[in-house]
């Protein structure tokens, strides 16, 4: 008896799923999640501009200045962490000889190992369910 | 104190004092009514630390060190006493869930049982993106954050090469990056349950783009696709499973075990990330569109890449009952890529139970391991 709600959903669940499935993956409903994502979209852009004017007005920042601050000073950082990073590079390519890099993000050059090579193939693996 | 450890104390008590093993004694005149309190008891305790949050399962378990870090990157080395096998692993993880599904619980975590296997694994974590990382592109992940992670796992792993593991879209960018870094140290290349053909991939997932939803309409105020957005496309590929999952949850409330599992799962699959605008945008340019892996045309960093470059030996784990990455979205990637040693390898489960429950734990682990075991160094 515990357990007769639970067959009743799952025929339930058997009976709908594959239609909505087949539903949410119809090209109507994606024309309709498009066309809502653009109207959404579009209402935000609108409310965003209007209380921008309205910050700027009083001479007040908006999230949208501070968002784009926030980029910049995250692509500062980037372009910092990149030239950092050359800088390891270069002192560690003209120390080499009298000592070597210690730092983990310039980068090694391969090395050979003396690991076992597999024949080379092509295969495919089924691994079947016991 | 769970709801059958007040039960057991209740019955010591109107024992008056006596041991338990002599409360059992005592003819119980209330046997079945005692079994649906008991039950009930604990469903109620259980559905109480549920709502409230209390004693939730942990996840994540497994011991490890933050070695690395670049942004919001973050490269993790699992604690082993022993590592016995080499090269060192490197797992990659994809954009869009968290991390911590490779960790899942202690008992059915694959991070863990590789480190049981003597696996020296490492985990790059890419972190919660916000506005910061808005205008993250694939060359940042490929070109930047990709190379330096595995250079510093080559170099506390002894200079012996890498072998790069990614996992769904983390796939994806190991290719890339392999592809666009031959000379990089990489010994050999696993990618699982890996979109390829993006034509076959399911339409929910691929409804981005020309003549569908415009990737710039997706964004939310930081730049990026917001997490709610990702999850939606995950549920609208099986729009009941939300609904299941409740059902299962109020079948099973009164199983201790199921619950911290059901606790576990549930904060993975609700705690989507964000995923950055721009690399959004180029994905749905260069693959939902471009399908660049089938059509070979695939750009980076002003560059073309060929997945004939990848020299490594090549493992391409096929999920066969996978409703998010379908198996034949992934099938011939073995005969894009240059290897000479390719496996594609397919295994009876679905896109998370590669990794995660008992049919991982028998056999999709299993049989990954023994193929990275043998293109390994194995210590004695």
């Amino acid at each position: 008896m515990a357990k007769q709600w639970r067959e009743i959903y799952d025929e339930w669940e058997k009976a709908v799923a594959p239609g909505l499935q087949q539903f949410t993956a119809s090209d109507g409903f994606r024309d309709f999640m498009a066309a809502s994502a653009k109207v959404t979209s579009a209402f935000t852009a609108e409310f965003e501009r209007a209380s921008r004017r309205w910050l700027h007005f009083w001479n007040l920042p908006a999230a949208t200045d501070v968002r784009k601050l926030r980029q910049q000073v995250a692509a500062v950082d980037r372009e910092l962490k990149g030239l950092k990073n050359l800088v390891f590079e270069v002192v560690a390519a003209e120390g080499t000889d009298a000592a070597p890099a210690t730092n983990g993000q310039s980068k090694p050059a391969a090395k050979k190992t003396t690991a076992k090579k597999p024949a080379a193939r092509k295969t495919a693996v089924a691994v079947e369910a016991s | 104190m769970s709801a059958s450890t007040l039960i057991k104390l209740n019955n010591a008590a109107d024992a008056n004092g006596k041991s338990p093993e002599r409360a059992a004694e005592v003819p119980n005149l209330f046997g079945p009514f005692a079994e649906l309190w008991e039950t009930g008891m604990r469903r109620w305790w259980n559905l109480t630390r549920h709502v409230m949050g209390i004693d939730r399962a942990p996840v994540g378990q497994t011991p490890r060190d933050a070695v690395w870090s670049n942004g919001k990157a973050v490269l993790y080395r699992y604690r082993s006493e022993n590592p016995t096998v080499r090269p060192p692993l490197l797992l990659v993880m994809s954009l869009v869930s968290r991390s911590f599904i490779l960790d899942l619980q202690p008992g059915n975590s694959f991070i863990e049982r590789l480190v049981a296997e003597g696996f020296d694994v490492f985990l790059l974590d890419w972190g919660v993106p916000d506005e910061e990382d808005a205008n993250n592109t694939l060359e940042t992940y490929c070109d930047e954050l990709l190379p330096q992670a595995v250079a510093k796992v080559n170099q506390m792993g002894g200079e012996v090469g890498v072998t790069v593991f990614g996992y769904c879209y983390g796939g994806l960018l190991s290719l890339l990056y392999a592809a666009g870094h031959p000379e990089d140290p990489i010994r050999n290349l696993v990618v699982m349950a890996t979109p390829v053909d993006f034509t076959k991939m399911p339409t929910v997932m691929t409804g981005v783009g020309k003549g569908g939803i415009d990737p710039e309409h997706l964004m939310d105020h930081t730049g990026n696709v917001p997490a709610e957005a990702v999850r939606a496309s995950f549920t609208l590929l099986t729009p009941t499973s939300d609904l299941s999952t409740v059902m299962d949850f109020w079948e099973h409330l009164d199983d201790d075990k199921f619950l911290s599992s059901y606790q576990a799962m549930t904060s993975w699959t609700r705690s989507h990330i964000p995923f950055p605008g721009a690399t959004m945008i180029q994905t749905v340019e260069m693959f939902i569109e471009g399908n660049g892996f089938v059509t070979g045309d695939l750009m980076l960093g002003g560059r073309k890449l060929d997945l004939g470059d990848i020299k490594a030996p090549f493992l391409n784990v096929i999920a066969e009952r996978d409703h998010i990455v379908p198996p034949e979205s992934t099938f011939g990637l073995g005969e894009m890529i240059g290897s000479d040693d390719a496996t594609e390898m397919r295994l009876p489960a679905g896109h998370v139970g590669l990794i995660v429950g008992n049919g991982a734990r028998k056999r999709s682990i299993p049989s990954m391991v023994g193929w990275m075991l043998e293109h390994s160094d194995v210590a004695a």
